[in-house]
Protein backbone atom coordinates (compact mmCIF):
# COMPACT_ATOMS: atom_id res chain seq x y z
CA UNK A 1 0.00 0.00 0.00
CA UNK A 2 2.77 2.19 0.88
CA UNK A 3 4.47 1.66 -2.74
CA UNK A 4 1.16 2.49 -4.30
CA UNK A 5 0.69 5.83 -2.46
CA UNK A 6 4.45 6.67 -3.63
CA UNK A 7 3.84 6.06 -7.10
CA UNK A 8 0.95 8.07 -6.84
CA UNK A 9 2.80 11.12 -5.01
CA UNK A 10 5.86 10.52 -7.87
CA UNK A 11 3.14 10.34 -10.55
CA UNK A 12 1.03 13.45 -9.74
CA UNK A 13 4.53 15.49 -9.03
CA UNK A 14 6.19 14.26 -12.27
CA UNK A 15 2.76 15.65 -13.91
CA UNK A 16 2.75 18.85 -12.13
CA UNK A 17 6.38 18.93 -13.58
CA UNK A 18 5.05 18.47 -17.20
CA UNK A 19 2.89 21.23 -16.87
CA UNK A 20 5.60 23.51 -15.63
CA UNK A 21 7.19 22.89 -18.37
CA UNK A 22 5.27 23.36 -21.00
CA UNK A 23 4.44 26.77 -19.01
CA UNK A 24 7.81 27.76 -19.38
CA UNK A 25 8.01 26.83 -23.00
CA UNK A 26 5.20 29.33 -23.48
CA UNK A 27 6.37 31.96 -21.60
CA UNK A 28 9.68 32.08 -21.67
CA UNK A 29 9.64 32.95 -17.94
CA UNK A 30 12.03 31.31 -15.90
CA UNK A 31 10.33 30.65 -12.85
CA UNK A 32 8.61 27.79 -14.42
CA UNK A 33 11.57 26.08 -14.81
CA UNK A 34 12.36 26.26 -11.37
CA UNK A 35 9.02 25.16 -10.10
CA UNK A 36 9.12 22.32 -12.97
CA UNK A 37 12.57 21.17 -11.33
CA UNK A 38 11.34 21.58 -8.05
CA UNK A 39 8.69 19.04 -8.80
CA UNK A 40 10.99 16.65 -10.50
CA UNK A 41 12.57 16.41 -7.41
CA UNK A 42 10.18 15.66 -5.15
CA UNK A 43 8.83 13.17 -7.48
CA UNK A 44 12.77 11.65 -7.34
CA UNK A 45 12.42 11.81 -3.37
CA UNK A 46 9.22 9.89 -2.97
CA UNK A 47 10.55 7.42 -6.07
CA UNK A 48 13.57 7.17 -3.41
CA UNK A 49 11.57 6.41 -0.32
CA UNK A 50 9.62 4.04 -2.08
CA UNK A 51 12.47 1.90 -3.31
CA UNK A 52 14.27 2.67 0.08
CA UNK A 53 10.64 1.61 1.92
CA UNK A 54 12.09 0.43 5.11
CA UNK A 55 11.00 2.77 7.72
CA UNK A 56 13.82 1.50 10.17
CA UNK A 57 16.31 2.27 7.08
CA UNK A 58 16.62 5.88 8.94
CA UNK A 59 20.15 6.74 7.62
CA UNK A 60 18.96 5.83 4.07
CA UNK A 61 15.96 7.38 4.29
CA UNK A 62 17.57 10.69 4.76
CA UNK A 63 18.66 11.12 1.86
CA UNK A 64 15.28 11.15 -0.01
CA UNK A 65 14.18 13.63 2.52
CA UNK A 66 17.93 15.58 1.58
CA UNK A 67 16.10 15.86 -2.16
CA UNK A 68 12.69 17.26 -1.23
CA UNK A 69 14.83 19.43 0.92
CA UNK A 70 16.52 20.34 -2.31
CA UNK A 71 13.22 20.82 -4.27
CA UNK A 72 11.71 23.40 -2.02
CA UNK A 73 15.36 25.19 -2.18
CA UNK A 74 15.27 25.31 -5.30
CA UNK A 75 11.61 26.53 -5.58
CA UNK A 76 12.71 29.49 -3.35
CA UNK A 77 15.90 30.14 -5.68
CA UNK A 78 13.72 30.37 -8.30
CA UNK A 79 10.88 32.96 -6.84
CA UNK A 80 14.30 34.89 -5.26
CA UNK A 81 15.62 35.30 -9.45
CA UNK A 82 12.13 36.34 -10.06
CA UNK A 83 12.57 39.61 -7.27
CA UNK A 84 15.83 39.82 -8.87
CA UNK A 85 15.02 40.49 -12.35
CA UNK A 86 11.60 42.11 -11.78
CA UNK A 87 14.03 44.84 -10.01
CA UNK A 88 13.00 44.36 -6.80
CA UNK A 89 15.88 42.72 -5.02
CA UNK B 1 1.80 29.85 -41.50
CA UNK B 2 4.44 28.68 -42.97
CA UNK B 3 4.86 32.24 -45.05
CA UNK B 4 5.76 33.79 -41.89
CA UNK B 5 8.75 31.08 -41.08
CA UNK B 6 10.37 33.21 -43.79
CA UNK B 7 10.44 36.11 -42.11
CA UNK B 8 13.91 36.81 -40.07
CA UNK B 9 14.50 35.87 -37.00
CA UNK B 10 15.12 39.25 -35.62
CA UNK B 11 11.78 40.78 -37.38
CA UNK B 12 10.03 37.95 -35.35
CA UNK B 13 11.26 38.34 -32.21
CA UNK B 14 11.05 42.14 -32.43
CA UNK B 15 7.09 41.80 -33.30
CA UNK B 16 6.56 39.53 -30.82
CA UNK B 17 8.51 41.07 -28.20
CA UNK B 18 7.82 45.13 -28.54
CA UNK B 19 5.00 45.33 -31.30
CA UNK B 20 1.47 44.87 -29.83
CA UNK B 21 -0.61 46.55 -32.21
CA UNK B 22 -0.99 48.44 -35.10
CA UNK B 23 -0.62 51.79 -34.15
CA UNK B 24 2.71 50.88 -32.39
CA UNK B 25 3.60 49.35 -35.96
CA UNK B 26 2.29 52.54 -37.88
CA UNK B 27 3.81 54.97 -35.02
CA UNK B 28 7.39 52.74 -34.87
CA UNK B 29 7.85 52.62 -38.83
CA UNK B 30 7.01 56.66 -39.12
CA UNK B 31 8.99 57.91 -36.41
CA UNK B 32 11.76 55.44 -37.89
CA UNK B 33 11.78 56.52 -41.54
CA UNK B 34 11.40 60.25 -39.99
CA UNK B 35 14.19 60.04 -37.85
CA UNK B 36 15.68 63.02 -37.51
CA UNK B 37 12.54 64.61 -36.64
CA UNK B 38 10.73 65.14 -33.72
CA UNK B 39 7.53 64.45 -33.36
CA UNK B 40 4.22 65.24 -31.21
CA UNK B 41 1.79 63.32 -30.11
CA UNK B 42 -0.88 65.67 -31.99
CA UNK B 43 1.19 65.41 -34.80
CA UNK B 44 1.29 61.96 -35.02
CA UNK B 45 -2.35 61.34 -35.07
CA UNK B 46 -2.64 63.77 -37.55
CA UNK B 47 0.03 62.31 -39.92
CA UNK B 48 -1.27 58.29 -39.61
CA UNK B 49 -4.96 59.60 -39.07
CA UNK B 50 -5.28 57.38 -35.68
CA UNK B 51 -6.71 58.83 -32.27
CA UNK B 52 -4.33 60.59 -30.17
CA UNK B 53 -5.37 58.42 -27.03
CA UNK B 54 -4.18 55.40 -28.87
CA UNK B 55 -0.63 57.18 -30.23
CA UNK B 56 -0.24 57.64 -26.64
CA UNK B 57 -0.58 54.33 -25.25
CA UNK B 58 1.50 52.81 -28.49
CA UNK B 59 4.39 55.26 -27.93
CA UNK B 60 4.41 54.30 -23.80
CA UNK B 61 4.92 50.72 -24.83
CA UNK B 62 7.57 51.63 -27.78
CA UNK B 63 9.13 53.95 -25.00
CA UNK B 64 9.55 50.89 -22.58
CA UNK B 65 10.85 48.71 -25.08
CA UNK B 66 13.89 51.10 -26.16
CA UNK B 67 12.49 52.45 -29.56
CA UNK B 68 11.42 55.51 -29.07
CA UNK B 69 12.89 58.30 -26.42
CA UNK B 70 11.41 61.79 -25.31
CA UNK B 71 13.04 64.58 -26.66
CA UNK B 72 11.20 67.51 -25.11
CA UNK B 73 9.50 67.09 -21.73
CA UNK B 74 5.39 67.95 -21.38
CA UNK B 75 3.90 70.09 -21.86
CA UNK B 76 5.37 70.50 -25.15
CA UNK B 77 6.14 66.53 -25.54
CA UNK B 78 8.28 65.14 -28.61
CA UNK B 79 9.27 62.00 -29.07
CA UNK B 80 12.10 60.63 -32.07
CA UNK B 81 12.87 57.58 -33.05
CA UNK B 82 16.36 56.16 -30.37
CA UNK B 83 16.68 52.61 -30.62
CA UNK B 84 18.76 51.28 -27.60
CA UNK B 85 20.99 49.31 -29.63
CA UNK B 86 22.48 48.55 -33.07
CA UNK B 87 20.25 45.03 -33.12
CA UNK B 88 17.09 46.71 -32.38
CA UNK B 89 17.46 49.45 -35.38
CA UNK B 90 18.66 46.35 -37.64
CA UNK B 91 15.28 44.59 -36.69
CA UNK B 92 13.49 47.80 -37.12
CA UNK B 93 15.23 48.37 -40.45
CA UNK B 94 14.16 45.19 -41.62
CA UNK B 95 10.63 44.79 -40.37
CA UNK B 96 9.96 47.82 -42.24
CA UNK B 97 11.50 46.56 -45.12
CA UNK B 98 9.36 43.30 -45.10
CA UNK B 99 5.73 45.39 -44.42
CA UNK B 100 6.37 46.98 -47.42
CA UNK B 101 7.20 43.64 -49.64
CA UNK B 102 4.69 41.68 -47.52
CA UNK B 103 2.52 43.34 -45.06
CA UNK B 104 -0.23 40.58 -44.92
CA UNK B 105 2.47 38.29 -43.32
CA UNK B 106 3.25 40.84 -40.95
CA UNK B 107 -0.23 41.33 -39.72
CA UNK B 108 -0.19 37.70 -39.80
CA UNK B 109 2.06 37.18 -37.32
CA UNK B 110 0.74 40.13 -35.25
CA UNK B 111 -2.37 38.60 -34.90
CA UNK B 112 -0.55 35.12 -34.10
CA UNK B 113 1.51 36.96 -31.47
CA UNK B 114 -1.58 38.87 -30.00
CA UNK B 115 -3.91 35.50 -29.51
CA UNK B 116 -0.46 33.92 -28.40
CA UNK B 117 -0.36 36.40 -25.24
CA UNK B 118 -3.64 35.98 -24.16
CA UNK B 119 -3.26 32.46 -23.79
CA UNK B 120 0.01 33.07 -21.68
CA UNK B 121 -1.55 35.93 -20.01
CA UNK B 122 -2.38 34.25 -17.06
CA UNK B 123 0.97 32.81 -16.98
CA UNK B 124 2.50 35.42 -16.82
CA UNK B 125 0.12 37.09 -14.02
CA UNK B 126 0.78 33.66 -11.73
CA UNK B 127 5.17 34.29 -12.06
CA UNK B 128 4.13 38.22 -11.49
CA UNK B 129 2.62 37.60 -8.51
CA UNK B 130 5.97 36.31 -6.93
CA UNK B 131 7.46 39.56 -7.24
CA UNK B 132 7.37 40.69 -3.43
CA UNK B 133 5.68 44.13 -3.85
CA UNK B 134 6.18 46.60 -0.17
CA UNK B 135 2.41 46.14 0.56
CA UNK B 136 0.90 49.52 1.36
CA UNK B 137 -1.80 47.73 3.88
CA UNK B 138 1.47 46.36 5.29
CA UNK B 139 0.18 41.97 4.30
CA UNK C 1 21.77 15.01 11.04
CA UNK C 2 18.09 13.63 10.58
CA UNK C 3 16.56 16.62 12.97
CA UNK C 4 18.31 19.13 10.49
CA UNK C 5 17.18 17.64 7.61
CA UNK C 6 13.37 17.44 9.15
CA UNK C 7 13.10 20.56 10.57
CA UNK C 8 14.71 22.38 7.34
CA UNK C 9 11.85 20.22 5.21
CA UNK C 10 9.42 22.24 7.53
CA UNK C 11 10.52 25.65 7.03
CA UNK C 12 11.22 25.31 3.68
CA UNK C 13 8.00 23.95 2.69
CA UNK C 14 6.07 26.51 4.92
CA UNK C 15 8.36 29.37 2.95
CA UNK C 16 7.06 28.20 -0.25
CA UNK C 17 2.98 28.14 1.24
CA UNK C 18 3.86 31.76 2.89
CA UNK C 19 4.93 32.96 -0.74
CA UNK C 20 2.28 31.11 -2.75
CA UNK C 21 0.01 32.24 -0.43
CA UNK C 22 0.87 35.61 -0.93
CA UNK C 23 1.08 35.65 -4.63
CA UNK C 24 -2.08 34.14 -4.65
CA UNK C 25 -3.88 37.31 -2.35
CA UNK C 26 -2.64 39.91 -4.66
CA UNK C 27 -3.52 38.69 -7.54
CA UNK C 28 -6.45 36.05 -7.02
CA UNK C 29 -5.32 33.66 -10.29
CA UNK C 30 -6.91 30.08 -10.41
CA UNK C 31 -3.51 28.67 -10.90
CA UNK C 32 -2.28 30.28 -7.63
CA UNK C 33 -5.22 29.13 -5.86
CA UNK C 34 -4.56 25.65 -7.08
CA UNK C 35 -0.65 25.82 -6.47
CA UNK C 36 -0.92 28.05 -2.63
CA UNK C 37 -3.15 25.05 -1.35
CA UNK C 38 -0.89 22.06 -2.73
CA UNK C 39 1.71 23.75 -1.11
CA UNK C 40 -0.20 24.16 2.30
CA UNK C 41 -1.03 20.75 2.18
CA UNK C 42 2.79 19.86 1.64
CA UNK C 43 3.79 21.87 4.70
CA UNK C 44 1.45 20.78 6.63
CA UNK C 45 3.32 16.84 5.22
CA UNK C 46 6.66 18.11 6.44
CA UNK C 47 5.27 19.71 9.55
CA UNK C 48 3.99 16.32 10.47
CA UNK C 49 7.11 14.77 9.55
CA UNK C 50 9.44 16.80 11.65
CA UNK C 51 6.78 16.02 14.52
CA UNK C 52 6.31 12.57 13.64
CA UNK C 53 10.25 12.00 13.36
CA UNK C 54 11.53 14.12 15.90
CA UNK C 55 9.43 14.93 18.68
CA UNK C 56 7.23 12.24 19.17
CA UNK C 57 8.38 8.81 20.67
CA UNK C 58 9.29 5.88 18.38
CA UNK C 59 5.51 4.07 19.25
CA UNK C 60 3.78 6.60 17.61
CA UNK C 61 3.20 6.50 13.93
CA UNK C 62 1.96 9.81 11.80
CA UNK C 63 2.92 8.11 8.57
CA UNK C 64 -0.24 7.73 7.05
CA UNK C 65 -1.83 11.22 8.42
CA UNK C 66 1.20 13.15 7.04
CA UNK C 67 1.22 11.35 3.70
CA UNK C 68 -2.65 11.66 3.33
CA UNK C 69 -2.10 15.63 3.45
CA UNK C 70 1.00 15.26 0.76
CA UNK C 71 -1.42 13.55 -1.42
CA UNK C 72 -4.22 15.89 -1.38
CA UNK C 73 -2.03 18.59 -2.16
CA UNK C 74 -1.02 16.61 -5.06
CA UNK C 75 -4.51 15.76 -6.48
CA UNK C 76 -5.36 19.00 -6.06
CA UNK C 77 -2.37 20.64 -8.18
CA UNK C 78 -3.02 18.02 -10.86
CA UNK C 79 -6.49 18.99 -11.15
CA UNK C 80 -6.23 22.64 -10.79
CA UNK C 81 -3.71 22.52 -13.59
CA UNK C 82 -5.57 20.01 -15.81
CA UNK C 83 -8.75 22.31 -14.76
CA UNK C 84 -7.21 25.04 -15.65
CA UNK C 85 -5.67 24.39 -19.24
CA UNK C 86 -7.58 24.92 -22.16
Amino acid sequence: MKTFMWGVLAMSSLVAALFFLRFWRATRERLFAFFSLAFVGMAAAWVGLAIINHPADEAQQEYAYIVRLVAFVILIIGIIDKNRRSGRL
Amino acid sequence: MSETDDLPEDVRALLHEHIESYEQLEVLLLLRRERYEEWTVAGLATRLHIREELVGSALDGLKASGLVSTTAAAPALRVAYRPASSGLDAAADRLDREYAEHPIRIIQLMSANAIDRVRTAALHTFADAFVLKKDKKGG
Amino acid sequence: MAEAIYILCAITSIVCAVLLLRGYRATRTRLLFWASLCFVFLAINNVILYVDLVLLPPNYDLFWYRNTAAIIGMLLLVFGLTWESR
